[in-house]
């Protein structure tokens, strides 16, 4: 309790609130930038916090962070293109709730529902370190199989109607992902000689060409500027009824994003689709989400910002990075002179603890400054159809150049955009290909270490309490629909 | 109304970028006419100075040994240079991602790599791989350190006989971790030789994460420097079996030698801060002196011993080619024999 | 998901993308081939059960997925996708700023602005700003052709 007081003091004196504050409002910009993402914008910063005491440093790049994070939405919600990977989802189903005029409930929904997300994960950084610490060390390949298994087939299989269209673009999206140098030994794979292919294709610049360009090609669908029907800014009001009726989804999506933080190679952006199905399955009214539906924000926010507390805890406690952005926070603590591990809670407990208690503070200021930024950015909304699509078009390939300064990604950009939008017509789903590609080295390395571990017989990994938790997870998970399905038959034919 | 939002989001961004500028010592935030760092100042004879931020790309994972030492480099050079350097891992591929877009980078003198001894080797191990030692040209060298051997502790060995031993018993299943043909994984292939056993391969980006692996009960062995060891050196589940210089480490002087142990061989690695060939000779220029600097501040190479390296001092590109095309000369064969 | 009328044509040009995988698989390390293998066997299952089910159910989906789009507006979209395709193009052609002005202008019209100060001022400031903000911020120097 002490130490949290000290820490307290810390966070609170001026110079390092100030740090707090720009550091969450530059993270902001930065993730709403497309073509940012989380990890880049903590890179850029680290030499900057050289000069900084360590506490102020750290505070910094918790700000980074945690805006980087959640700043990726609002591009996502507004106009369709995910200013981070984790904002994926977001972008789906928050731009459908701007086409039916909501725009202002969403932004708002999204801004509670990360700082939420963010809140409730640095509390358990601050109180169930020690206990959720386990968690990290005893995750290995095996379990890192399961989750990536878990949530290529949520995606792939959670489709009405033809599973096969879901998996088809699963396993493709997986092939593509392959292209390249073996995450393993690094040799080459379908480079065809193609120099700006040996690291693969792009993500970024594929997701944001995914998502965004079938929404520009859609409003050239019908004729009209759609200024008053289309592209109304709601009022950004937060509405304590929209968190009530899903308070469920919310506590449900913040304990899987601060889960997967606390799981190394594992992010927000996995967090976040993992999350957005899991609300879809769980959910009461399941064919709302991809129109609009504020539970769908709610899952993938949540989750996104969840994960910021969750990886730095193995971070702090074993110096092991829960996600990629944390991974910069350990070369930062030692630039500094920090060392994880108990050291960090004894010697140093004073930065530990201002970082600890800095973090719910940097969550609850991003609340304020997110609703700050979304009532100017809403505005944005307010223009006709033919400025809106020209300016995502322009903005998104920058967003798309900018991630490697490559031209070549932006090649990426477009080809995806147009195979995204001839899938959305021909309703294949676009999910698979995000997680796919995010999940795809992670899935063969972890496949390729198991079975290098159980080499007689792989059925041993099942002798892994872990793995056994997260096969459960997978097999349950993709039998609920289908069990739900037969207890409502049963329901209406007895009725 | 759309303009003035523009200009608001545009002025917030400019303030806070100008205000973590003025913050920090070396600046950069500015643009193009910013080199008003205090501490450098020294005009090149060739007049070609930095103006924006350098990245150095670092092919394996944050928290390992390059990454470290790639950090502390940045972080001196941008005293010394005045603009931002910034490290970006690129992992993967055991080191053959980050190095051939090392390669591949354009020689303009705003992207330098983290390299070290073993990646001279992948053009010869690794199909497909593009570079070679002339791809880059090496700038500093300041770093040479042996690894210690590093056993999960429920294995039940504590030497490198009962490891070995074990091995035997269990031919493939005791998990050896790390990314191929680096520092982790080249005492596996020196044991293995020596001795005749063979262990399984586990493959993983770095150091950091071969030993939380290791330290997970994931898997059993790996190879580690002192400076990737130390955040868990007092971890109760490792066990620390051999170190594979010439001599004991200092740190450590209870821990045999591998040679002490019977297996005849020896591993250090050096590292090296590079620039892609082709750079241009003002560029060069600049970097030798650069270097200089750096490596010559007493306060870099107390930082870099107290983070477990053990510093060496060539800086300039005649000096480190000089030492790389002696050590590339003296140990191709070796290695090539023994993991190709 | 249900079985739309251009499936067929879909699953076909899945099947020749693989095709070109496959086609490469010959040059890439044994150690390294068996996943993608996998993956690329997986998706030809796949295709094969869709096809068959769009044979099998053909006359239903012609029936009921009849309508869809009329020429004009495919034409219509399709026209603007080479116009992006272009713009792209020409950016490292001419230029960053000039490309986008160019493209944007392009756009507002071919959408159906008839705002002619906007026409010009919204592209313009776009560009510029853009430029500006990642050359001096963000340090990402735009590609200049032989324009800016």
């Amino acid at each position: 309790m002490n130490e949290i007081l000290i820490g307290l003091t810390t966070v609170l004196q001026p110079f390092n609130l100030v740090l707090c504050v720009v550091g969450t409002m530059v993270g902001i910009v930065f993730g709403a930038l497309p073509g940012f993402s989380a990890t880049m914008a903590v890179a850029v910063f680290i030499p900057f916090s050289y000069v900084l005491e360590p506490s102020g440093a750290l505070l910094l790049l918790s700000g980074l962070y945690c805006g980087a994070v959640y700043g990726g939405s609002i591009p996502a919600i507004l106009l369709g293109i995910p200013g981070t990977p984790a904002s994926a989802p977001t972008a789906m189903e928050g731009r459908a709730m701007v086409r039916k005029g909501e725009s202002g409930r969403a932004l708002a929904v999204c801004t509670t529902a990360s700082s939420f997300g963010g809140v409730a994960s640095s509390l358990a950084l601050l109180f169930l370190a020690p206990v959720l610490t386990v968690i990290a060390l005893r995750v290995g390949p095996p379990e890192q199989m399961m989750i990536a298994i878990f949530g290529l087939s949520v995606v792939c299989l959670l489709v009405e109607g033809n599973a096969a269209k879901g998996l088809l673009v699963g396993f493709f999206a997986l092939l593509l992902a392959t292209i390249g140098q073996d995450p393993q030994v690094g040799y080459q794979r379908f480079t065809f000689g193609n120099l700006n292919l040996y690291a693969g294709v792009s993500l970024v610049p594929i997701l944001i060409g995914l998502f965004s360009f079938p929404e520009v090609l859609g409003m050239l669908e019908s004729d009209g500027q759609g200024y008053n029907e289309v592209n109304k800014a709601g009022k950004l009001i937060v509405d304590f009824k929209d968190y009530w009726n899903n308070k469920f989804c919310l506590v449900r999506s913040t304990i899987i994003g601060i889960i997967i933080g606390i799981i190394p190679a594992a992010g927000p952006d996995i967090a976040a689709f993992l999350s957005y199905n899991q609300a879809k399955k769980a959910s009461k009214h399941p064919e709302e989400f991809g129109k609009g539906t504020v539970e769908g924000i709610i899952g993938s926010e949540a989750a996104n910002n969840g994960v910021t507390g969750g990886s730095l805890i193995p971070l702090l406690s074993l110096g092991i990075p829960g996600s990629a952005p944390a991974a910069l926070f350990l070369s930062a603590m030692y630039i500094h002179g920090l060392q994880p591990g108990s050291q960090l809670f004894t010697t140093n407990a004073d930065t530990a603890y201002s970082l600890m208690v800095g973090f719910v503070i940097i969550n609850i200021v991003m609340f304020f400054l997110g609703l700050l930024f979304c009532k100017v950015a809403n505005f944005i909304l307010v223009i006709p159809k033919s400025v809106l699509a020209t300016l995502i078009v322009i903005l998104a390939t920058v967003g798309a150049y900018a991630t490697n300064k490559s031209m070549f990604d932006v090649i990426q950009f477009y080809i995806a955009g147009v195979v995204g939008y001839i899938m959305v017509k021909n309703d294949y789903p676009l999910s698979p290909v995000a997680l796919a590609l995010l999940l795809g080295s992670m899935l063969e390395t972890s496949i390729s270490q198991t079975i290098v571990m159980y080499p007689n017989n792989i059925l041993e990994m099942f002798t892994r309490p872990y793995t056994i938790v997260f096969t459960l997870l997978v097999v349950v998970s993709l039998l609920w629909p289908v069990v739900r399905k037969q207890i409502s038959k049963k329901g209406a034919k007895t009725i | 109304m759309k303009k003035r939002l523009v200009g608001l989001m545009m002025a917030a961004v400019m303030g806070s970028a100008m205000v973590l500028g003025g913050c920090s010592g070396s600046s950069g935030s500015s643009g193009s006419d910013s080199q008003d760092s205090g501490t450098s100042g020294e005009e090149e004879a060739s007049g070609w100075t930095l103006d924006q931020p350098v990245t150095i790309i670092c092919p394996y994972g944050a928290g390992g040994g390059q990454d470290i030492a790639a950090r502390l480099f940045a972080k001196y050079a941008a005293e010394y240079a005045g603009v931002n350097f910034v490290v970006d891992n690129q992992t993967g591929g055991s080191g053959t991602i980050g190095n051939t877009a090392i390669s591949m980078a354009e020689p303009d003198g705003y992207t330098l790599g983290m390299f070290c001894n073993v990646n001279l080797y992948d053009q010869f191990l690794v199909d497909g791989v593009t570079y070679t030692e002339d791809s880059f040209i090496q700038e500093a060298i300041f770093s040479q350190d042996p690894t210690v051997i590093v056993a999960n502790a429920s294995l039940g060995v504590s030497t490198m006989d009962e490891l070995v031993a074990l091995a035997e018993e269990n031919p493939g299943e005791i998990t050896w971790g790390g990314p191929e043909f680096t520092a982790q994984t080249y005492p596996r292939i020196y044991v293995e030789n020596a001795t005749g056993v063979e262990f399984g391969k586990m493959i993983f980006d770095g150091g950091n994460e071969s030993l939380v692996a290791v330290a997970g009960g994931n898997c059993d062995v790996t190879s580690l420097f002192a400076s990737e060891f130390a955040a868990m050196s007092d971890n109760e589940d490792l066990v620390v079996l051999a170190t594979t210089g010439e001599e004991r480490l200092d740190s450590m002087s209870d821990v045999p030698t591998m040679i002490e142990q019977g297996v005849d061989a020896t591993f250090t690695q050096w590292r090296s801060i590079v620039l892609p060939a082709g750079a241009s000779d003002e560029v060069i220029a600049y970097y030798d002196d650069l270097c200089a600097q750096v490596l010559a501040d007493e306060d870099f190479q107390k930082e870099m011993a107290d983070s477990g390296f053990n510093f060496v001092n060539y800086s300039g590109h005649e000096d480190c080619t000089e030492f790389m095309e002696a050590d590339f000369e003296a140990s191709k064969d070796t290695i090539i024999a023994a993991a190709g | 998901m249900k079985l739309k009328k251009w499936d067929l044509l879909v699953c076909i040009g899945f099947a020749l993308v693989l095709m070109i995988f496959v086609s490469d698989l010959g040059n890439t390390n044994e150690a390294a081939r068996t996943y993608p293998m996998v993956m690329i066997i997986a998706s030809f299952v796949c295709i094969a059960f869709l096809i068959i089910q769009w044979i099998r159910k053909r006359k239903t989906i012609l029936e009921e997925d009849a309508g869809g789009m009329e020429k004009k507006r495919v034409l219509y979209i399709v026209v603007y996708c080479v116009a992006v395709l272009l713009y792209i193009l020409l950016i490292d052609k001419l230029g960053y700023v000039v490309s986008t002005v160019l493209f944007g202008i392009y756009s507002l019209i071919y959408l159906g602005n008839r705002n002619k100060l906007a026409i010009i001022v919204i592209p313009l400031a776009a560009a510029v700003v853009l430029y500006l903000m990642f050359s001096n911020i963000l340090f990402v120097q735009l590609p200049s052709g032989i324009l800016i």
